[in-house]
C-alpha cells in the first residue's frame, strides 16, 4: 500500500513530518480476548454428536463359514454373540429347537445334518440348452380363452403354484428334486423354479407359450394330485389345474 | 409445477424417506467396500439401477435399519446436518469417515415427472462414486469396526428424545475420541443437488 502525504509549502522540517506520519499509522494495539467459554451446560455438546449406544455386530470369517448353510434360512440364527464354534452350535440347536420343527422332540447331529442339507438350494439350475424331448402340444381351447380374456403375450411370464398337498404322497423336497432334475436336464422350455420353503410351495416359472405343457408335465411326470394354479404378476390365478384335467 | 412448501404436510416425509434408503444402501456398500466385514455376507443386488452390495447378516442388517429408523426422524424435521459413517480400528480411533452432509432448501420445487427419475440419476452418481472410493484411500487396519454419528444442527442433547424412537436402541452423545481424527485428510467425493435435497 502506498501512502502519500501533502503538506504545505511553509513546513521546513520533512523529517518531523515522517516522523508524525509514521506515528499515525501504526497498527492499533490488539487486545487478546480470553476464550468464550459458556457457563451453562447445554451448548457443551453442541458439536458433538450423537451415536447409537449398541455397538454393531461383529462377524468374524471364522464364524461366516458356519453362518453359511443359515444365510440361506429366513429365521436366522444370531452368531455374533457367539465367540466360538461351540457355542455357536449350541446357539444353533437352541434355535431349531425353539422352531416349530423341534417343538416335540430334541435336535440331534443327524437332524441338524439334514436340515442344513434341505435348505441347500432354494432356485433350480437354469440351462441355456432349448431342446425339449417332447414335442409341445397346441393351446386347449380353454387355455386360449384365458389368454384372449386376459390379454396375455406368448411371452409373458406366468408361475404355476405347487403347494404341499399337491405333492402327497411325496413330500415336497422329492417333487422339488425332481423338478430340478428335469429343468436341468432341460425338459421344461423357459422354466426356471423357486422353492419357497417358508410357504411350502414350488413356484414354476416359464412363458405363457409353454404354460399348458409344463402343466401337463408337472401334473403326470411329478405325480401330482389336487389342484394346481397358474399366476400372472398383479392379475393373480387365472388358470388351475381342474381346467387341464377335463382336456 | 407444483411448488410446495416446508410446511406442506409430506415434504419431511418425503425427503427423509428417500434420504434414509439412500443411506441405508451407502452404509452396506461402504462397509463391502472398506472390508468392515467379511465379503462372504455380502450379495450382490440392484438398487438405482446400479449393483451394490448388500449384507444377507441378518442382526446387522437390523442394527443399520434401527440406526436410520431413529435418524428418519431428525431428517423429516430438518434437524440433522450430518450422518456419519465412521470406521474405528480396534482401539475405536476413527480411521475413515465417509460424511453425508444434508441440506434441504426452503423452497420445494416438484415436477413429479422429472424428479424421482432425476433424483435418481443423482442418488447412483454417489453409489457409484462410493464402489470405486477404494481406489484413492489406504487400506484399513484388520479388525475394524464401524458406528454411525449424526450430528444435529441444535445440541445433541436436545434432539435425544427425538431419537429415541425405539425402545431397545438408545443413542448417547458420542466420546470425542470417537470424532477427532488425527491428521485427516479430506477426499470430496460427490457433491449432488436435487430440488428436495442436497448431499455432500
Amino acid at each position: 500500500m502506498d501512502v502519500c502525504l501533502h503538506y504545505k509549502d511553509n513546513q521546513e522540517n520533512q523529517h518531523d513530518l515522517m516522523l508524525i506520519t509514521h506515528r499515525n499509522l501504526e497498527d492499533f494495539p490488539c487486545r487478546v480476548l480470553k476464550k468464550f467459554t459458556p457457563w451453562f451446560p447445554s451448548g457443551a455438546d453442541k458439536y458433538l454428536p450423537i451415536k447409537p449406544k449398541k455397538a454393531p455386530p461383529v462377524i468374524s470369517p471364522k464364524h461366516l463359514k458356519s453362518a453359511r448353510c443359515c444365510l440361506q434360512r429366513e429365521e436366522f440364527v444370531v452368531l455374533s454373540c457367539c465367540p466360538d464354534d461351540e457355542q455357536f452350535e449350541e446357539a444353533r440347536k437352541r434355535k431349531f429347537a425353539t422352531s416349530s420343527e423341534g417343538i416335540d422332540g430334541e435336535w440331534n447331529n443327524a437332524q441338524l445334518e439334514n436340515e442344513s442339507k434341505k435348505f441347500r438350494r432354494s432356485w433350480s439350475v437354469f440351462s441355456h440348452k432349448t431342446k425339449t424331448a417332447e414335442s409341445v402340444q397346441p393351446f386347449s381351447r380353454q387355455f386360449h380363452m384365458a389368454i384372449q380374456t386376459f390379454g396375455l403375450h406368448h411371452h409373458q411370464r406366468a408361475k404355476w403354484i405347487i403347494c404341499e398337498l399337491n405333492c402327497a404322497p411325496n413330500s415336497i423336497e422329492e417333487v422339488w428334486s425332481r423338478l430340478s432334475h428335469a429343468i436341468k436336464h432341460s425338459r421344461l422350455p423357459t422354466c426356471n423354479a423357486n422353492l419357497q420353503r417358508s410357504l411350502a410351495q414350488i413356484w414354476v416359472y416359464s412363458d405363457v407359450f409353454y404354460c399348458e405343457y409344463i402343466g401337463h408335465f408337472l401334473r403326470h411326470k411329478l405325480q401330482l394330485s389336487g389342484e394346481i394354479n397358474l399366476a400372472v404378476h398383479k392379475l393373480g390365478n387365472i388358470f388351475n389345474h381342474s381346467f387341464l384335467s377335463t382336456l | 409445477m407444483t411448488t410446495l412448501t416446508r410446511q406442506d404436510l409430506n415434504f419431511g416425509q418425503v425427503v427423509a424417506d428417500i434420504l434414509c434408503e439412500f443411506l441405508e444402501v451407502a452404509i452396506h456398500l461402504i462397509l463391502y467396500v472398506r472390508e468392515v466385514y467379511p465379503s462372504g455376507i455380502f450379495q450382490k443386488r440392484k438398487k438405482y439401477n446400479v449393483p451394490v452390495q448388500m449384507s444377507c447378516h441378518p442382526e446387522l442388517n437390523q442394527y443399520i435399519q434401527d440406526t436410520l429408523h431413529c435418524v428418519k426422524p431428525l431428517i423429516e424435521k430438518n434437524e440433522a446436518e450430518k450422518v456419519v459413517v465412521v470406521i474405528m480400528d480396534k482401539e475405536h480411533h476413527p480411521v475413515e469417515r465417509f460424511v453425508f452432509e444434508i441440506s434441504q432448501p426452503p423452497l420445494l420445487s416438484i415436477s413429479s415427472e422429472t424428479l424421482l427419475s432425476h433424483l435418481e440419476q443423482l442418488l447412483r452418481a454417489v453409489i457409484l462414486k462410493i464402489s470405486v472410493c477404494d481406489a484413492v484411500l489406504d487400506n484399513n487396519p484388520p479388525g475394524c469396526t464401524f458406528t454411525v454419528l449424526v450430528y444435529t444442527r441444535e445440541a445433541a442433547t436436545r434432539n435425544m428424545e427425538k431419537v429415541q424412537v425405539i425402545k431397545d436402541f438408545p443413542w448417547i452423545v458420542a466420546d470425542e475420541q470417537e470424532v477427532l481424527m488425527q491428521e485427516p485428510r479430506l477426499i470430496p467425493l460427490k457433491t449432488m443437488t436435487s430440488d428436495i435435497v442436497k448431499v455432500q
